[in-house]
């Protein structure tokens, strides 16, 4: 299966034609499809939330060295204190939230350095 | 030599080289892949020696292409019965070294034929998978024996347990087999599931993405949640076949077969386990470790929605299936995968006449436009629908927090729970005591003269009167409040008189389940 290589350059807007095995098929795209967001593959050493809520309290600062489960965050989410741990060792580089911050879901609050 | 010698060495002469399936040069490959050949996983799994094969002399019948000139060993499959911790299973396992694996009509009437026979003697069907998919010259045979396969896991779902061992690549229509049975085993760096290749998504969409991160085990055991057991090896896998197997019947007109009971370990204290705080996450399954003999827990899809934990224990020696929200992964809250995952063990649970214990400690459906977009109202239903339909002994406990509409779905009372139990720190109420005062007392906090405090003093007037387990205890919602420490033995009373439950259903060709 093969397919020209640019969207934007298909007959008409919207539309993505596919060749397969000789025959051409022209489907249309979905606004859901098209506003999707690309696979990227996620980055170990960035810490992002995973739910909303907010910082109670950031124990960690930058520069630190960490060990694999050394405590960084205080995270409140649905009424439970969460302690947000360092998935692996490394360095903080760089501390993204500072207490009091509320967070919405994905997002960065520390990038660690190996 | 006489006639029958003679004929005995035909026999052990064409046995000797079927059994070689690709030959030795596949088999080296194979073995380089971190692979083992078909029949020797069939033997490490089974019990020594216990292994049967049939139909060994199957030929494929392409005659397309010139296929017709070639011999494939067992036509790829290998196929037979024997028994795992003394209990009979009928398996098969696809041979990567006999034309990759690749099924044929042959290959899929070997397949059907063994679990025809699982289905016929009522016995566990393990199906070990590794193959690279249709065999493209036999054409629409090919996708009629997978058609067939797919019947059959169908018809057999709830007689049967079916095990998917994903022992290297099954992909496309090939993927609907596993899905379609009960429990799915990966192995790391081994297995590879997907309906469309890197490949094909490349050449469609534009997107790269590498074999391993699209289908790979850990993307099945935590992201996707097609699996529900990842090991570091195919024997490691094979141990967790075993063990599965040793807490389920073999079909669904028997139970599970007891052991002899032990004690929890003294290491688990329930006291020491959870903290008083209801802000203070712990790990539920340390409470189930309190709770089951000899302090064993068997998970069921470890990784993925762990704001859930589901999977095997026994209790008095007889097997549980455990249901229970863990504070230690997004505070315990319900949500759509959390919701799919509980209802299919369940209903699980439900067919193989295993009793279901729930522990609840959970805040409730997580709040977000992504849930809510991803149907969390039909994904939650299926849990409400799981745990109303299921007949079986029901048991729950509230450790903590039994909030709103979680309240109900966890197996309350209200949805045919046998026995409910609470611990004196319970709080059931139809919100938390932040959101709930906030409402009723609205006007007051606003009117007060220091509203930060009278909402305070609001929150734990509501504390007072509604966190409680007694308001629920004086309506007859939940049978006993129970010092934590008495749990298990609450919990092995309710076994014990329960074991002979039985329900009358109206009659009904199916149910129709939110999917």
């Amino acid at each position: 299966m093969e397919k020209n290589n640019n969207n934007d350059q298909t007959p008409e807007m919207g539309k993505l034609q596919i060749h397969a095995e000789g025959r051409i098929y022209t489907t249309v795209l979905t606004e859901k499809f098209k506003n999707r967001e690309v696979w990227k593959a996620p980055d170990p050493t960035e810490i992002r939330s995973i739910i909303p809520g907010s910082v109670i309290d950031v124990m960690a600062k930058e520069g630190d060295k960490v060990e694999k489960g050394t405590p960084l965050i205080e995270y409140e989410a649905m009424k439970m204190h969460n302690i947000i741990t360092a998935p692996m060792a490394g360095t903080i580089s760089r501390i993204f939230v500072k207490t009091g911050d509320k967070l919405p879901k994905g997002h960065l609050m520390i990038k660690l350095e190996i | 030599m006489s006639l029958l010698s003679k004929k005995i060495s035909e026999l052990q002469e064409r046995t000797a080289k079927a059994v070689q399936g690709g030959g030795e040069k596949a088999i080296a490959k194979q073995i380089a892949m971190g692979k083992l050949p078909a029949r020797d996983r069939i033997n490490r799994l089974l019990d020594p020696g216990s292994f049967y094969e049939y139909d060994l002399f199957i030929k494929h019948d392409a005659r397309e292409f010139g296929m017709e000139s070639k011999e494939l060993a067992g036509d790829g499959v290998v196929i037979g019965t024997g028994t795992i911790n003394g209990k009979p299973v009928a398996i098969y396992a696809q041979d990567f070294t006999v034309a990759g694996g690749s099924l044929g009509s042959m290959h899929a009437r070997k397949i059907t034929k063994i679990m025809d026979y699982a289905m016929r003697m009522r016995i566990p069907l393990i199906g070990i998978n590794d193959s690279g998919g249709a065999r493209i010259q036999e054409g629409v045979n090919s996708l009629a024996g997978y058609g067939e396969i797919f019947f059959r896991n169908t018809m057999a779902s709830g007689v049967i347990p079916q095990i998917s061992v994903i022992l290297g690549p099954c992909a496309g229509g090939a993927v609907y087999s596993p899905a379609l049975t009960d429990y799915v085993f990966v192995v790391d760096k081994i297995s590879k599931m997907f309906i469309t290749g890197p490949e094909v998504i490349k050449s469609v969409l534009g997107e790269e993405i590498d074999m391993e991160s699209l289908g790979g085990a850990r993307v099945h055991s935590e992201v996707t949640g097609n699996a529900h057991f990842f090991s570091e090896s195919e024997d490691e896998c094979f141990a967790q076949i075993k063990e599965l197997l040793s807490y389920i019947p073999s079909h669904n007109s028997e139970k599970p077969e007891p052991e002899k009971p032990k004690e929890p370990l003294k290491k688990y204290k329930i006291e020491e386990i959870v903290p008083d705080e209801p802000t203070k996450p712990y790990d539920v399954r340390d409470v189930i470790r309190a709770i089951t003999d000899d302090s064993k827990f068997f998970e069921v899809q470890e990784k993925w929605a762990a704001n859930i934990v589901i999977g095997y224990g026994r209790i008095e020696g007889r097997t549980v299936g455990f249901v229970a929200n863990q504070p230690l992964v997004l505070a315990g809250v319900l949500d759509c995968d959390s919701s799919d995952k509980a209802a299919r063990f369940i209903r699980f649970c439900d067919a193989f006449e295993i009793p279901i214990v729930t522990l609840e400690d959970m805040p409730g459906y997580l709040p977000g436009v992504d849930q809510e977009h991803a149907g969390v109202i039909r994904h939650g239903a299926k849990l409400l629908y799981a745990y109303s339909e299921a007949s079986v002994p029901k048991i729950t406990i509230i450790l903590r927090k039994a909030y709103g509409g979680g309240y109900i779905a966890m197996n309350s009372r209200h949805l045919r729970a046998d026995f409910v139990f609470a611990w004196p720190m319970a709080e059931i109420a139809v919100m938390g005591p932040e959101g709930a005062a906030n409402i009723i007392f609205r006007k007051e906090i606003m009117e007060a003269a220091d509203p930060a405090e009278m909402r305070k003093q609001k929150v734990q007037e509501y504390k007072d009167k509604f966190a409680n387990p007694y308001v629920a205890a004086s309506r007859g919602y939940i049978d006993s409040v129970i010092d934590p420490n008495d749990t298990r033995k609450y919990i092995a009373h309710a076994l014990s008189i329960s074991k002979d439950k039985t329900l009358k259903r109206p009659v009904k060709k199916h149910g129709i389940p939110p999917f």
